[in-house]
């Protein structure tokens, strides 16, 4: 052998053993830096994976929009174009999105696995909608099929419903629908306790365990612990204590809820005994059942007696209207 | 030394020469630019197709550019240009570096001048793009290394026809085989970060200077490996 080809050998052999070590090092970087990739499958597409997931996805949507009616066959092509596309590009929200929506109808558990997958990526896992997708995919199956088991499929409604719950950015009304599904399971499970009674329930126990986890420090800061608790959300609270009031008086479960939900949810608002009815400062009387109320917001001057607005002295005449908060 | 730089330049002046090569080039950036005309074909996700179309047109001019390499050898050793150069003891490894040199300069200055217009049109249509672009183009113009090397090694004793299609299988192989992490000594998967660019992952600098010392270990074991058959070679 030359001395060259000596030389030659030994540069091999230094190059190909601290490529191997770079190598290895940048494919543990890889998975590090984009733990989906580890999902991608391993056709023979060069690095052009992405791209033929847009190709692809231009051709699902031609597909979808073809379909007139959609049957439980055309539902199965659908689902294994979009794990074909999702293969490719695991993080593809919009393909866990529309076909989910198109396979909910014919073949719900092939929405829902498609979700699941989607749950399952490192790109998409904080993303509320694929959870409250598949809470609605299983909730609308026991309107529409009615040999569906409805409490399994209620419960496993709840169970994504309170995972989207979790994520950030989700939005406030779904809480409405969480807590809207937990009553109708409540009610499934002992048809005695009236829907409205048991979402009062169920209300009551969101907002307690809500509570709870501010005074541990998990949302808010001290101050207002209900400022989680969005204010149309707290509306629709309030008419259904009202409700619960017209529709079922006798109720004692309902009974002692209301009565508790006004005195801490609603503390800071003035309602009617009978109606449970929000009234206003001055008022004398309920406008909606007509009975009296309690009055509150007037000025204690006996010249003036007209409605204040709650701040420090009133704004007719300048009397002090919180004098006992003032002394300490 | 300076033949390798002479064999190199003469490269690079002839192959930057053709006027087709701007042709092209103007062509694929025309085709970045016109995928924002997809947006309600793709409903909304044009932005994904101008990041993948731009990071596939570069990785094809660069597979195009280093393929070159393959017409070029086989044809200048049956001529017997260099034949003056390949007699001299050090000549033959000399000829196969500063064709690699050459042909590398080409790739990069090409996909450089793609990803620029690329990343041009996509500041104008999407406001400025995230590191992680500008990071995978990088990574996309160095991997024209070691593309460069492995047509290298073909064209250095198999004629034209044969060395561009091993070459091209090569390549594509070499793409397509992450899912053997590690495993392979000519691994391109790891120059690919086009989904983690448009995903905005965060891509370390430490990963590119790695990418860097990969791409140059690589040129660097196969242009030992192709000299030792090179030198072999009995050319008149
Ligand atoms: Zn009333
Ligand atoms: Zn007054």
């Amino acid at each position: 052998m030359k001395k060259s080809d000596i030389i030659k050998l030994l540069i091999l052999i230094i190059a190909v053993s601290l490529n191997v070590k770079t190598m290895k090092s940048m494919h543990a970087n890889q998975a590090e830096i984009n733990p989906d990739r580890a999902k991608i499958s391993g056709k023979p597409v060069a690095s052009f994976h992405k791209f033929w997931a847009d190709v692809k996805w231009m051709m699902f949507i031609q597909h979808m929009g073809s379909i007139d009616l959609t049957t439980e066959s055309n539902s199965k092509d659908l689902y294994q174009e979009a794990k074909d596309i999702l293969d490719l590009d695991p993080g593809f929200y919009k393909v866990y999105e529309l076909s989910a929506l198109m396979l909910s109808a014919k073949t719900p558990d092939l929405a829902i696995d498609l979700l699941k997958r989607g749950q399952e990526t490192h790109q998409n896992k904080n993303d509320w909608r694929l959870y409250s997708m598949a809470g609605n995919i299983r909730h609308q199956e026991t309107f529409f099929n009615k040999k569906v088991n409805k409490r399994e499929k209620l419960r496993e409604a709840i169970g994504f419903y309170r995972l989207a719950l979790k994520k950030p950015g989700v939005m406030p009304v779904l809480e409405k629908t969480y807590i809207k599904t937990r009553a109708q399971e409540a009610h499934e499970a002992n048809n005695d306790v009236p829907l409205v009674i048991a979402e009062l329930l169920e209300w009551d126990k969101y907002v307690n365990t809500k509570m709870a986890g501010s005074e541990y420090g998990m949302e808010g800061e001290g101050g207002d612990m209900f400022l989680s608790l969005e204010e149309n959300t707290k509306k629709d609270i309030l008419s259904l204590i009202q409700r619960v009031k017209r529709e079922h008086q006798n109720n004692l479960a309902g009974k002692k809820t209301s009565k508790a939900m006004l005195a801490s949810l609603f503390k800071g608002i003035h309602t009617c005994n009978s109606c449970y009815n929000e009234y206003g400062a001055g008022h004398k009387f309920c406008t909606d059942c007509s009975k009296p109320v309690k009055v509150y917001g007037i000025c204690p001057n006996s010249q003036c007696r007209k409605t204040h607005s709650n701040g420090k002295f009133c704004e007719h005449c300048g009397t002090n209207v919180k004098p006992k908060k003032k002394k300490k | 030394m300076d033949e390798t730089f002479a064999i190199a330049s003469s490269l690079w002046k002839r192959l930057l020469g053709v006027r087709v090569v701007y042709f092209l080039t103007i062509c694929a950036v025309s085709l970045i630019a016109i995928t924002n005309m997809y947006d309600i074909l793709m409903i909304g996700e044009s932005r994904a197709l101008m990041v993948d179309t731009g990071m596939m047109l570069t990785t094809i001019a660069a597979m195009l550019t280093v393929i070159s390499l393959a017409f070029d050898i086989p044809k200048e050793l049956q001529s017997g240009i260099a034949s003056v150069l390949l007699a001299k003891p050090l000549g033959r490894t000399h000829y196969l570096m500063g064709k690699l040199i050459g042909v590398s300069w080409v790739g990069i200055f090409i996909t450089s001048l793609i990803s620029i217009g690329f990343v041009v049109i996509y500041s104008m249509s999407h406001g400025a793009p995230p590191a992680g672009l500008v990071k995978a183009l990088f990574l996309i113009v160095i991997s024209v290394i070691p593309m460069a090397s492995i047509v290298l090694f073909f064209s250095s004793f198999l004629n034209e026809a044969v060395a561009a299609t091993i070459s091209t299988v090569f390549i594509w192989v070499g793409y397509s085989l992450a899912s053997l992490n590690g495993v392979t000594l000519f691994d391109l998967s790891l120059f690919s970060m086009g989904a983690e660019a448009f995903y905005n992952y965060e891509i370390p600098p430490s990963y590119l200077l790695k990418g860097v010392v990969s791409a140059l270990l690589t040129a660097i074991s196969i242009v030992c490996v192709t000299s030792f058959i090179f030198n072999k070679r009995d050319l008149q």
